[in-house]
């Protein structure tokens, strides 16, 4: 490294040290900071988009993008594969963000069979702490994307290599490697360890909705075929359905009024369902389909529909969801 | 086979191909060849047979057909069913803090087969009128109002002031009902859903059960506007006896209808005595 190279690392500390403490007052200002902290939520969010990674990446292929993240990368083909490696990790943060605050609403609704309905403020408090947890996606979504941002910049900048450089052959490796495998694992015992009275009666409850987008989107896939991996293309897909038949449901069950409310509970609950297995779907099958087609140089680069799917589609069932709830309770947070 | 075309493939649209690729090609010919003979191979012919496209056409066919039956099929998921309780809540809730006055008789069981009727009269203004049956206790008209309670003397006229918390037990006042917002929280309890059978609703009426510490309470509501017209609570019959529950406790309401002002000044209207 050159000593101006050096020079402008060290200015660069006071700079990074002035921006973080700019957030940091921010974040103080913004309200009780206190009310920003849910351990669980974050460990959920980060131990499921680490488990994600791990699914779709061998532990070579990690250690080389977390190396070239801070020292120079390599030739051509190792930027290209860390870049796509920082993509997959900020996507699945993400993912893992919007899940768990869809999972914390159905888990919300689902223990008020058990529990009387709470004080207006401890479910708006409660609904607050729901949404908070997209909120960790989202920045540990922007950290990773910081690397491959800076890699796909230097991708960029690069003279044009050699083809040679640029292949990546199949590794011939199968799906399941330890990594996947430990991946799942993971997933489950942390879905089970953040819900253990509620899982197994949780899957049982979305059955109509899981049968609707598996069923879909396994015709789509197979309208398809021939066109590259779009499984996550088609989980999107039939979440969207999935999710627009809830709504028009839940709006004709609200012309009925009171009579109406089973219809209207049963839509909802419908709409949930589609958004959570579309986004499981996604998550767990999708996503490293597609990572391993990129991988093994089978496609070049994710499809514009695949990133529709994965950055648009959690995004659309979360900032529809919100309303839709708060359009059940909000009598309720406003009184009393 | 697929890996070796889908690389073939690959490699194809990257021209001029890499060096060492057709060696690459040939080596996984071969492990393919050899994989034929392992035993795995067995279980991987196996699932691509699974995986035909005419089985997953009519798996997908099956799955949509069985997800939009169930769905519409009128059985409701756990889910909903929560969901269910919490709209009606909020709906029930929202009315009850909207009302303007209550008018509603309570019966409830004393000891053996006596009962005590109370009349509760509520305004918007937060003052209660608690008029007692005569019969088993001596003080008729309770006013409340912010947590302080009035009791009229019955011979003399004089009014007398307590804290609600310091008030006499005999009363056995019904708490839950002295004003909508602390009904509307009691009703939070039981986890209100819609009765499967609606034949006891009157016309513009809506049944809802719900359960509290193991009693099944009952409520018809005004369909329209959410407001509870008729609570009745039912003691548990006992299981296997095939006994109809018997009635415990019932509440009547009227909403929203003009209720006197003097009615809740302490002392006056007592004297007037007013008709149950």
């Amino acid at each position: 490294m050159s000593s101006m190279n050096i020079t402008k690392a060290i200015l660069m500390i006071p700079t990074w040290v002035l921006i973080l403490a700019i957030v940091a007052l921010g974040v103080v200002q913004s309200g009780k900071p206190v009310n920003l902290i849910d351990p669980a939520g974050f460990l959920f969010v980060l131990v499921f988009g680490i488990a994600l990674v791990m699914i779709s990446f061998p532990g070579a292929e990690i250690r080389r993008a977390l190396r070239d993240a801070f020292a120079p990368p390599g030739n051509e083909t190792e930027i290209k594969s860390s870049a796509c490696f920082w993509e997959a990790a900020g996507r699945s943060f993400w993912i893992a963000g919007v899940l768990r605050s869809i999972l914390n609403f159905v888990m919300f609704f689902m223990s008020l069979r058990t529990q009387p309905i709470a004080a207006p403020q401890v479910i708006y408090k409660g609904l607050a702490q729901y949404l908070l947890v997209t909120l960790y996606g989202i920045l540990l979504a922007v950290i990773c994307f910081i690397p491959c941002w800076k890699l796909a910049g230097k991708l960029l900048s690069r003279p044009s290599a050699p083809a040679a450089e640029q292949t990546s052959m199949a590794s011939g490796r199968p799906f399941w490697r330890l990594g996947s495998v430990v991946g799942y694992v993971l997933i489950v015992s942390l879905w089970a360890w953040s819900w253990p009275l509620h899982s197994i009666e949780l899957l049982i409850a979305i059955k109509p909705a899981v049968f609707v987008v598996l069923g879909g989107m396994i015709a789509m896939t197979l309208f398809m075929r021939g066109s590259g991996p779009t499984l996550s293309t088609s989980f999107a897909a039939m979440g969207l359905i999935g999710s627009l038949l809830g709504i028009i449901q839940m709006l004709f069950g609200m012309t009925e009024g009171m009579a109406g409310i089973p219809q209207v509970a049963g839509a909802l609950a419908f709409f949930l369902a589609s958004c959570l297995t579309a986004l499981l779907g996604m998550a767990l099958v999708g996503a490293p389909v597609e990572d391993r087609a990129i991988r093994t140089g089978r496609i070049p680069s994710p499809s514009a529909f695949s990133r529709a799917a994965w950055y648009v589609f959690p995004l659309l069932a979360l900032v529809t969801l919100i309303p839709l709830v708060f359009q059940l309770i909000q009598p309720l947070i406003g009184v009393g | 086979m697929n890996h070796i075309e889908d690389d073939l493939k690959a490699a194809l649209r990257r021209k001029p191909a890499p060096p060492g690729f057709a060696a690459k090609v040939f080596k996984q010919i071969e492990s393919e060849a050899l994989n034929k003979r392992a035993p795995h191979y067995f279980f991987q012919s196996w699932l691509g047979m699974a995986f035909r496209n005419e089985i997953l056409a009519l798996a997908s066919a099956i799955m949509l057909v069985l997800g939009v039956v169930m769905q519409l099929g009128g059985g409701q998921s756990v889910l909903a069913d929560s969901i269910e309780r919490l709209t009606i809540m909020t709906a029930v809730s929202r009315s009850l803090h909207r009302a303007t006055s209550m008018d509603c008789i309570v019966l409830k069981p004393g000891a053996g087969e006596e009962q005590y009727r109370f009349r509760v009269r509520w305004n918007a203004a937060g003052f209660t009128r608690v008029d007692m049956d005569p019969t088993h206790i001596p003080e008729r008209t309770l006013w409340i109002s912010k947590g302080t309670v009035s009791v009229a003397d019955d011979e003399d006229g004089a009014v007398r002031s307590t804290t609600i918390s310091t008030m006499l037990s005999k009363w056995k006042l019904p708490m839950e009902f002295l004003a909508p917002t602390i009904l509307a929280q009691h009703m939070e309890r039981f986890g209100l859903r819609q009765a499967a059978d609606q034949g006891s609703a009157q016309p513009g009426e809506l049944v809802l059960v719900g359960q509290e510490n193991q009693q099944v309470v009952e409520i018809a509501i005004n369909a329209r506007t959410a407001l509870p017209i008729a609570l009745k609570k039912f003691l548990p019959a006992p299981v296997g006896t095939g006994k109809e529950l018997a009635g415990f406790e019932e509440v009547r309401f009227q909403w929203n209808k003009a209720i006197p002002q003097e009615l809740f000044i302490p002392g006056r209207s007592a004297i007037k005595k007013q008709v149950h």
